[in-house]
C-alpha cells in the first residue's frame, strides 16, 4: 500500500468518525420506572356448552372451575375484575367468539365502552365422568385473541383445568410460567392432635397428611425435582430408649419413606442441592450445631461450618445455582444471616439490623433474600438484596387482641412473584402470600391447625 | 568451689537487678502506645425498617386542561368615587395624571414584549451566512437546561403506565421526540420497539398524554424541533 493510499484510508476514516459522532449528537432521557398498573379483566361465569344441566353436580363443576380461576387471577396481582353491574351485553346470550364472523358472537364494542381490557370467554360441558372446557382471552383494545384452548379431563381433575387454564394466561401474557399448579408442605398440628407434615396445593386446597408419627414431625423441605420431601420426625430409639430428632426422605409418588440421618442429637433443617444427589442439613453430633453436606442416602458426611467459638450455625438454604449457602448464625453475638461458598469458605454477613434474623430463602433468581426478623417484640418478614442493600419489611399485622402479629418462615413461590409465611394474626397460624413489594396479603389457608414452616414446591407440571 | 558458687550468683543477681532497672526505666521514660479496647467493640444492634405504604397504582388521569376552571382573575377596581364636594378641577387634573401614567407603562410593557418575541426568533431562526449562536452547556445554561430536561422526564414518567404483568418483562424501548417551541410533541418515532405491541402502546400513550411538555428554553428550540429528545424508556 502506497503512502499516498494510506493518507487517502485515513482521511476517510476520519471523516467517517466526524460524520459518526455528529449523527449521535441526541439528547438522551432515561424515563426510569413507569406506573405499575393493574389491568381491567372481565371474567364472566363459564356457559354451560349444551342445554343447561339440571344436575346439581355438572352445576357446582362450572362454579368450581369459575371459584378457581377467580381466585388464581386474583391472587397473581395482575387484574382489576370488572364489576358484572357494569356488563352492557348479557355473556350468558351471547357467544365465546366475537362479533360479526360468528353468529350471536360478542361485541367488542360492548367491553371496550366500560374499558375492559381482557375479556375471558369460557363454556364447559359434563359427559359422563369427563369435563370439557373451552376458554378464550381477548385483548380487547387490540381486538386480539390472546388464548384460545380446549381442556379436558375426569371430573375429579377439575381444579387442575382451572389452574392450568390460569397457567396458561399468564405464560401468554407474560412469557414465564404460571406457579398455580404448585404445592406446598408445612408442618401441621391440630388440636388435641400430634404435629405432622402436609402437603396441599398452593391454594391451601387438597390437603394430603404424608406423616403419621405420632409424635412431632417438623421442618419439611422439598427436592428440587419436586419427588421427595425431607422432614425431621422424633421416632424412639428403642436401645437407647430416648426420642432423637432423625432425618427421613418421604418418596411422593411411592408414598414409602426412608431414614437418611440419625446421629446421636439434632438432624434437621435439611436443604436439597440442585440435582437432589446431596442435602445439606444441621448437625450435633459434634456436641455443638453446625452446617454438613451430605449424599441424599445419608452415607457419606461432610462437615462445612464449625464454629466459631461453638456458634451454632442452622437453617441453610441453598442458592437455585447451587453454589452459595444462606443460613442463620449466632457467632456475633445475636442469629443474624450469612451468606457462604457451598464449600464453606467465604462467609460474610449479610444482616446487620435487628436483634434475631432467621429462616433464610432464597428468590428464584438469586438476587434477593427473604427472612424473618424479630423486631418490636415479634417477627415479621423481611427482603434484602444479597449484597446487603435494599432491606425491606413486607409484613406488619395486628392479633385480634391488638398485639402485633408473628410473620415467620417466609418461602419464594417458584415463578418469584409470591412470598408465603406462617402468621398468628388471626390468633392461630395460618399460612399467607404476600407480593415481594408488601403488597397483595391474603390468607391461604382457613382452618383449625396451626401450621409451622411452609415450604412452597418448585414447578411440578 | 564456693567462692566460684557465690560469684555467679552475684553475677547473676546483678544481671537481673540491670534487666529489672532497664524494664522500670524504660516504661516511665518511654511509655508505649496505650491499646484503646474501645476500637475492638462493634455496635451493630440496628433497628430493622418499617413496612412502607402500599405502593400506589397508577394515578388518576388529570383533568384536561379545558375542564380545569379558568385561573382566577382580578377584576380591576373601580375608582372610588367620592361624594365629598371637593374642588372639581383638581380631581379631574388628577384623574388625568393618572391615565396619561397607566399608558406610558402599557407602551413600556408593550415595547419590551416586542424586544423579547424579537431575541427568541433570532436564537430559533438560523438563515443564511450566519453563525449560530450553538447550545453551548456550561454554567448558568446547563443548570437551566438540566432543569428543563429533569421536567420533561418527570412529565412523561408520570404518564407511562404500564401493566402489571409486564413490570418485570425487562422490555425496553426507545422513542425520538421531536417537541416545538410551545412545548407541543410535533413528532414521536420509534428508534427502536421492544417488541411488544402494548408495551410500545403504553410508551406512546405516555408521550401523547404529556404533550404538552414544558416549553424549552429560548436555546433549545431549535435543537429540540430538530433533533428533539429521544426517550429510553426505562434506562
Amino acid at each position: 500500500m502506497s503512502i499516498r493510499s494510506i493518507f487517502l484510508l485515513s482521511v476517510l476514516l476520519i471523516y467517517t468518525g466526524l460524520v459518526s459522532a455528529q449523527s449521535e449528537s441526541h439528547i438522551y432521557i432515561d424515563v426510569g420506572q413507569g406506573n405499575v398498573k393493574k389491568s381491567l379483566l372481565a371474567l364472566p361465569p363459564l356457559l354451560y356448552a349444551g342445554t343447561q344441566p339440571t344436575n346439581k353436580s355438572h352445576i357446582q363443576i362450572g362454579q368450581d372451575l369459575f371459584r378457581v380461576i377467580y381466585n388464581d387471577l386474583s391472587v397473581s396481582n395482575f387484574f382489576t375484575f370488572v364489576k358484572p353491574e357494569a356488563y352492557l351485553e348479557d355473556p350468558a346470550k351471547v357467544g365465546l367468539r366475537p362479533a360479526p364472523g360468528t353468529p350471536n358472537g360478542f361485541k367488542f364494542e360492548n367491553w371496550k365502552t366500560i374499558g375492559t381490557e381482557f375479556l375471558v370467554r369460557a363454556a364447559y360441558s359434563v359427559l359422563g365422568n369427563d369435563v370439557s372446557v373451552e376458554a378464550f382471552v381477548y385483548h380487547v383494545p387490540t381486538t386480539k385473541q390472546v388464548l384460545g384452548k380446549t381442556y379436558k379431563g375426569p371430573t375429579g381433575a377439575v381444579r387442575r383445568i382451572a389452574h392450568t387454564f390460569s397457567n396458561d394466561l399468564v405464560q401468554a401474557l407474560t412469557g414465564k410460567r404460571g406457579m398455580f399448579l404448585t404445592k406446598l408442605v408445612a408442618s401441621g398440628l391440630p388440636p388435641g392432635g400430634h404435629k405432622e407434615i402436609y402437603i396441599m396445593d398452593w391454594d391451601g386446597a387438597n390437603r394430603q397428611k404424608i406423616t403419621s408419627m405420632k409424635h412431632i414431625a417438623i421442618s419439611p423441605a422439598w427436592s428440587t425435582k419436586g419427588d421427595k420431601i425431607a422432614y425431621t420426625g422424633f421416632p424412639l430409639h428403642k436401645k437407647e430408649k430416648v426420642r432423637n430428632a432423625d432425618l427421613f426422605i418421604y418418596d411422593i409418588k411411592t408414598g414409602k419413606r426412608f431414614l437418611v440421618s440419625y446421629h446421636k442429637g439434632i438432624n434437621s433443617g435439611a436443604a436439597f442441592l440442585p440435582g437432589d444427589q446431596f442435602i445439606m442439613l444441621t448437625l450435633t453430633k459434634s456436641g455443638n450445631p453446625d452446617l454438613y453436606k451430605m449424599t441424599a442416602d445419608g452415607k457419606s458426611l461432610q462437615r462445612i461450618t464449625n464454629g466459631p467459638n461453638r456458634a451454632m450455625n442452622v437453617e441453610p438454604a441453598i442458592s437455585p445455582d447451587g453454589t452459595k449457602v444462606a443460613f442463620s448464625s449466632d457467632r456475633a453475638g445475636q442469629p443474624h444471616i450469612y451468606v457462604m461458598n457451598i464449600d464453606g469458605s467465604n462467609v460474610k454477613r449479610l444482616t446487620f439490623a435487628g436483634k434475631y434474623n432467621s429462616s433464610p430463602s432464597w428468590s428464584p433468581d438469586g438476587k434477593t433474600l427473604a427472612f424473618a426478623g424479630f423486631d418490636k417484640n415479634h417477627f415479621d418478614i423481611f427482603t434484602i438484596n444479597i449484597d446487603g442493600t435494599n432491606l425491606k419489611r413486607l409484613t406488619d399485622a395486628t392479633k385480634p387482641n391488638g398485639k402485633p402479629a408473628d410473620n415467620e418462615s417466609p418461602t419464594w413461590s417458584p415463578d418469584g412473584r409470591h412470598i408465603m409465611f406462617s402468621s398468628n394474626r388471626s390468633g392461630r397460624h395460618q399460612i399467607y402470600v404476600v407480593s415481594p413489594d408488601g403488597t397483595n396479603e391474603r390468607r391461604i389457608t382457613h382452618d383449625n391447625i396451626s401450621w409451622e414452616k411452609p415450604k412452597w414446591s418448585p414447578f411440578l407440571d | 568451689m564456693n567462692d566460684s558458687l557465690s560469684r555467679d550468683l552475684i553475677y547473676s543477681l546483678a544481671g537481673h537487678l540491670v534487666v529489672v532497672v532497664f524494664i522500670f526505666f524504660s516504661a516511665v521514660l518511654i511509655p508505649s502506645q496505650p491499646i484503646d479496647l474501645r476500637q475492638a467493640i462493634r455496635v451493630d444492634v440496628v433497628g430493622l425498617p418499617d413496612k412502607l405504604p402500599e405502593q400506589k397504582l397508577a394515578p388518576p388521569k388529570p383533568e384536561p386542561e379545558s375542564m380545569k376552571a379558568p385561573p382566577k382573575v382580578e377584576e380591576a377596581k373601580a375608582p372610588k368615587v367620592s361624594t365629598k364636594k371637593a374642588d372639581l378641577s383638581k380631581s379631574q387634573q388628577a384623574a388625568l395624571n393618572q391615565i396619561k401614567s397607566m399608558k406610558a407603562l402599557e407602551k413600556i410593557k408593550s415595547q419590551l414584549n416586542k424586544e423579547k418575541e424579537k431575541n427568541d426568533n433570532a436564537s430559533t431562526v438560523v438563515k443564511g451566512n450566519q453563525v449560530n449562536a450553538g447550545n453551548s452547556l456550561t454554567g448558568l445554561e446547563k443548570i437551566e437546561y438540566d432543569r428543563y430536561f429533569d421536567d420533561l422526564n418527570v412529565r412523561i414518567r408520570e404518564h407511562w403506565n404500564i401493566p402489571q404483568w409486564l413490570a418485570d418483562a425487562n422490555l425496553r424501548a426507545q422513542v425520538q421526540v421531536l417537541i416545538d417551541e410551545r412545548g407541543y410533541v410535533v413528532k414521536k418515532v420509534f428508534r427502536r420497539s421492544s417488541g411488544n405491541t402494548v408495551f410500545d402502546n403504553s410508551v406512546l400513550a405516555a408521550i401523547d398524554n404529556s404533550s404538552p411538555l414544558p416549553a424549552p428554553p429560548a436555546r433549545l428550540r431549535g435543537l429540540l424541533a430538530t433533533s428533539g429528545v429521544i426517550f429510553n424508556f426505562p434506562e
